[in-house]
């Protein structure tokens, strides 16, 4: 007997070896037939207190889970931001029976898992624990204490989670794309902040949890070793004293896209990469018969490592690590948009990316072949999600959830199947709203603003979301030089050529200062080369006088006379040779470099370097908006800093007729009287 | 009727264990190839998997970086696949693809309708026989990869504390650098040194075929014979073997990074993951931080409410590895607040047996963790190539949990006393950037 089966063994060892397979490598193998997929079902009954449970029965592994989830409107928080999330913790932080350490070593004993938040409570662990855990969510659920103590130890940790995301580029892109979409006092745009959790009591957690944890709105899903039968009993006993009442509803309006593409930023000057999103809001709930067409556009987009995408802005111009696009389906609103997080250098390169293939969406049919391997993509992601029971049981509660007809995930593949080329076309120009993207980038603006103009004026926000001043930093403009600004200043004033032939310029100016009983006169004169003198005096008396002439320079008035020498001596001579110091420059360009392009409160202006002073040209009008010097003092560096506050014509040629200089806590104004010029 | 309750528990007790067990087959091909089979006809999927044992600490220390990218460039297309095509292939299929590297391996897997596993066979196969490695896909990873580092690295907070956790806690040891690696030796290498680096670990006897899901076992080793056979076996690849000496001292260093929160990670070098002191160890890390009742936690986040987030987790690999505690302060507080509770529990452990209760807390956690790990092929598949790479025995994947219930509390006591000292360790200290001195600014 032993010798036969031997035999047959070996009979059947040399048939495998002589039907060995042949394989082309030359080409994929083709697919055997597919077996058919099995969604899954789930049990479904209800509590007399109206709270619906879903059980999927799976006993492969000794385990369960059981989630508790509520349904209910999104929230407006307004100035308590983040109350609703600080009472979803608070809901596991200890109850009647059990404080918040017992509660944890209960739950850490068994090797198991538990967590609340705002619209959930859930459990899971090993099967033979089924009960403790039953008991566990059902105290919480029943007898929660909302301790003061624990309250504070959240709030603070939100606090610290709030600085902690100050410096997450992520988290600053969604509280920036929720804001610009749906505006901060939207629930899918308001954002937590100091202010908002600073304000934020235990009796506003205490109160949600009151009104909206109710069974009326709620669903149990268990998945796992458990029968339906077993886990309604188990749930009857102990949620029987779980009442329902009525919970408030919210309703609200549709958002709108705004009327043309915005260009929203944060300023983030740490970073080396731009976190980039765009996109815009859609209106597309569950069940909605465009969803398969936009889950097949969106695919062939950017659903994974084979979309145009990836495939453009990874795999042909190496700009980023990955590019995606996604889309979310909601009751109320949701978003369609593609993102990639691009080194600083081609952040409006790899936008002007995203813009062509999204209008290649919406312009081209799809080919064939790409509609074909975006649904096996779709239908195999979904096959594949089958592996997981707790696909079965969102099956259920969504269909609950949402109303969906009970055969709805039965017949996705087919709807999926259905899609056609034009289909894709129709929704890809419907939801893809390439006239009224909102680009949001967070990145260093000092890199990348200057370009991102091309997609329209740039708007600047703070990490919160809110609205803020465009921050200062430099760039460099096409085409602007350190010519092109000092050329420009001279045209605004008259010309250089009109003030290289002034010989002679007197100007009679007052000062005032502050906490100074009178006016400071000053006056001086230039005759050029030679002679330059200026004066301060007031109520008739000279407070210092200087005077060149020819080569020497001496001062005069309160603290005495001196002979100048030196840097001193350099620098009258130096007023005497230029009736206005700017004139310097056109002899001398390489003293003075163009740093480039800033903001200086809301006024676009160049940055000019001369030696230890800065001046700011207005970009608009060329003229002269600001200069700062620094110079050493006996205490440390002083800064002057002086704004030109408005400007006179004076026999058509423009000269300063008033200016404001601070030097420290010091700031007087002058104001010119009067020009005289020949 | 007795008769039949003890029938039933009988029963159930066998079906319990049955569901447990992850029945599997597993053989060498000719040229070394070693192939891991599971039958699991659950779903119609199947994960096919392969892992090279090749990772950062094979490579040389001029040329850090080459495993991962070559992980890239492993995607770049074969003789027979065009470039770019690779991904195709998958997702036309209904397929999903990926792969990582670690400093110890390479792994690469196809997730495939079962009806398509074949496919999952070709790919591979071309990937170790003839991959395409040109010039133009060096360029293109080469840059794709850096937005890698500045995505993962560069630009996340704390980002870079691996890496400085490492670079100080070995200095002769590969594990000195992380598998990103270094773009300035990327940028320096020449096409032939790829072509030289695929040469060497690219082969059947450096890798391990595992494949779990909806498959017949049969006709899946008939198909693996043709797709993988005749791919030539290369020289045998020679694990390093660096003797680190010991730390000598606790080296401790501040980083001045782009955070608002400070945050402490103290790492100790750990022994290989396969001995009996690194299962210790894990168990040590768990009593420290397993959960919220765990002892760090409780100290540092519920007590003293010094920390936002605490965690103890042995970083095991193939020969050491780092034991870390990695602590972020709570706003307002900084790293001297938590530094001496860190310690403090760090002694205890030294010099107190765990209790009793605690001792079964923490079994029970790591059963509950071992029991709910493999529910997925793709996790067998993996968890089968691991054990069988690193361990030499494919079936612990069904008996890792008894060298978990072998660790004594003197065990735990022992390892703490043995690792968790100062001796041994490096501090990091990640400070925010505005508290940076003038001084090392001017640098």
């Amino acid at each position: 007997m032993r010798k036969l089966m031997y035999s047959i063994i070996g009979l059947f060892t040399a048939v495998t070896l002589t039907a060995q397979v042949t394989i082309d490598r030359t080409t994929a193998p083709e697919p055997t037939p597919a077996r058919s997929i099995e969604l899954g079902s789930a049990a479904q009954f209800e509590l007399k207190n109206g709270l619906k449970v879903f059980v999927v029965e799976n006993h492969k592994l000794p385990r369960i889970s059981m989630s508790l989830i509520l349904d209910r409107d999104p929230i407006v928080e307004a100035s308590k931001a983040g109350y609703v999330s600080i009472a979803g913790d608070m809901i596991g932080a200890g109850t009647a029976n059990r404080s918040k350490a017992v509660l944890d070593e209960e739950v850490d004993f068994m090797g198991a898992n538990f967590g609340t938040s705002a619209s959930s409570i859930r459990i899971g662990g090993l099967s033979k624990y089924t009960d403790q855990l039953v008991d566990i969510l059902s105290d919480v659920l029943l007898n929660p204490t909302f301790p003061q103590e624990e309250f504070e130890k959240l709030k603070s940790q939100m606090l610290s989670g709030l600085q902690a995301n100050a410096d997450d580029p992520d988290a600053i892109s969604g509280n920036l794309r929720g804001a610009t979409l749906y505006g901060l006092e939207h629930p899918y745009g308001e954002v937590m902040t100091e202010a908002t959790v600073e304000t934020i009591t235990v009796e506003d957690c205490k109160a949600y949890f009151n009104t909206y944890f109710r069974p009326n709105i709620a669903y149990m899903v268990i998945i796992g070793d458990i029968t339906a039968k077993d886990a309604e009993k188990k749930l009857k006993k102990a949620l029987k004293k779980w009442a329902p009442a009525e919970v408030p509803q919210h309703a609200y309006a549709k958002t709108a896209v705004p009327a043309a593409q915005r260009v929203v930023m944060v300023d983030k000057p740490s970073a080396v990469q731009s976190v980039v999103w765009l996109g815009n809001i859609i209106d597309l709930p569950h069940g909605h018969p465009d969803i398969e067409p936009l889950r097949v556009a969106n695919q062939i987009l950017g659903g994974g490592m084979s979309g145009r995408l990836f495939t453009n802005l990874r795999e042909d111009k190496a700009f980023t690590y990955g590019a995606y696009s996604n889309f979310g389906v909601d009751e109320l609103n949701a978003t369609f948009g593609a993102s990639a997080k691009v080194r600083n250098e081609v952040t409006d390169s790899a936008i002007t990316e995203f813009l062509n293939e999204i209008g290649r969406m919406r312009t081209e049919a799809v080919s064939e072949d790409d509609l074909i391997a975006a649904k096996a993509s779709l239908s195999g992601s979904f096959g594949r999600s089958l592996e997981s029971p707790a696909s079965a049981a969102n099956f259920a509660l969504n269909i609950a959830r949402y109303d969906l007809s009970a055969d709805y995930y039965n017949n996705y593949l087919a709807r999926l199947d259905a899609v056609t080329a034009e289909d894709v076309l129709r929704v890809s120009n419907q939801y893809m709203d390439a006239d009224h993207l909102t680009i949001t980038v967070v990145g260093k603006a000092q890199d990348v603003a200057g370009k991102l103009s091309a997609f329209g004026a740039v708007e600047y926000f703070d990490a919160n979301g809110a609205s803020t001043d465009a921050p200062t930093f430099l760039f460099t403009p096409e085409g602007v030089t350190k010519e092109t600004v000092v050329n420009a200043f001279f045209n605004a004033i008259g010309g250089a050529e009109a003030f290289q032939n002034i010989k002679e310029l007197e100007q009679e100016m007052s000062l005032v200062a502050p906490g100074m009983p009178g006016a400071v006169s000053m006056y001086s004169k230039k005759i050029v080369p030679s002679y330059y003198v200026t004066e301060q005096s007031m109520q008739g008396m000279t407070l210092m006088k200087v005077e060149y002439k020819d080569g020497e320079a001496n001062s005069s008035g309160m603290r005495g006379n001196a002979t100048l020498e030196g840097d001193e001596l350099a620098s009258t001579a130096k007023e005497a040779q230029y009736v206005i110091s700017e004139l310097a420059w056109l002899d001398d360009m390489s003293s003075i470099t163009f740093d480039g392009q800033t903001l200086m409160a809301g006024k676009d202006v160049y940055q000019i370097t001369d030696g230890d002073a800065v001046h700011y040209f207005d970009v608009a009008t060329g003229l002269l908006h600001m200069s700062t010097e620094t110079t050493e003092g006996p205490e440390g560096d002083v800064t002057v800093t002086t704004v030109y506050d408005s400007w006179q014509e004076v026999n058509g040629l423009i000269f300063v007729k008033s200016i404001s200089q601070s030097a420290g806590p010091q700031s007087f104004t002058i104001t010119v009287d009067k020009v005289t010029w020949k | 009727m007795k008769r039949l309750l003890l029938f039933g528990a009988l029963l159930l007790a066998g079906g319990a264990q049955a569901q447990n067990n992850i029945s599997f087959e597993e053989y060498d091909l000719d040229n070394g190839l070693h192939v891991i089979l599971h039958e699991d006809h659950t779903t119609p999927i199947a994960a096919v998997t392969v892992l090279y044992h090749v990772g950062s600490k094979n490579e040389n220390p001029e040329r850090t970086g080459f495993a991962h990218f070559f992980e890239h460039l492993l995607f770049e297309g074969s003789e027979n696949i065009k470039r770019g095509e690779f991904d195709s292939y998958v997702t036309n299929a209904g397929g999903a693809l990926n792969a990582n590297t670690s400093q110890d391996r390479t792994f690469y897997y196809e997730l495939l309708p079962s009806n398509q596993m074949e496919l999952g066979l070709w790919l591979e196969s071309e990937r170790m026989m003839h991959a395409n490695i040109q010039q133009i896909g060096v360029e293109t990873q080469r840059e794709v990869v850096k937005e890698e580092k500045r995505q993962r690295v560069d630009n996340q907070p704390y980002g870079s504390w691996l890496e400085n956790m490492m670079k100080n806690l070995y200095s002769e040891h590969p594990y000195n650098w992380v598998p990103i690696g270094s773009m300035d030796h990327l940028n320096a290498a020449q096409l032939d040194e790829f072509m030289a680096f695929y040469k060497k670990f690219y082969i059947p006897n450096n890798a391990t075929l595992s494949i779990a899901g909806d498959i017949d076992v049969a006709k899946t080793k008939e198909l693996i014979a043709a797709y993988f056979g005749s791919i030539p076996a290369g020289e045998p690849v020679v694990q390093p073997t660096v003797e680190e000496p010991a730390l000598g001292g606790e080296k401790s260093l501040t980083v001045y990074d782009n955070i608002q929160l400070p945050a402490v990670m103290m790492g100790y070098r750990m022994p290989p993951q396969t001995s009996d002191d690194a299962y210790a160890l894990q168990m040590a890390s768990t009593v420290l931080s397993g959960g919220p009742s765990s002892r760090m936690y409780k100290r540092l986040v519920d007590q003293d409410q010094t920390a936002l987030q605490v965690f103890a987790f042995p970083f095991t690999l193939e020969q050491g590895g780092a034991f870390i505690t990695f602590s972020l302060a709570n706003a307002g507080k900084g790293i001297d607040d938590m530094t001496p509770a860190l310690e403090e529990e760090i002694v205890k452990l030294q010099t107190e047996l765990i209790s009793e209760r605690e001792f079964e807390k923490i079994q029970n956690q790591m059963e509950s963790g071992f029991i709910q790990s493999n529910s997925t092929m793709a996790g067998i598949a993996e968890s089968l190539a691991d054990y069988h790479t690193y361990y030499g025995d494919a079936d612990l994947i069904n008996t890792e949990l008894v060298r978990y219930q072998n660790v004594t509390r003197e065990d735990i006591q022992r390892v703490a006393q043995q690792y968790l000292v100062k001796d041994n360790r490096v501090v990091l200290k990640y400070l925010p950037k505005s508290e940076e001195p003038q001084a090392t600014n001017a640098q």
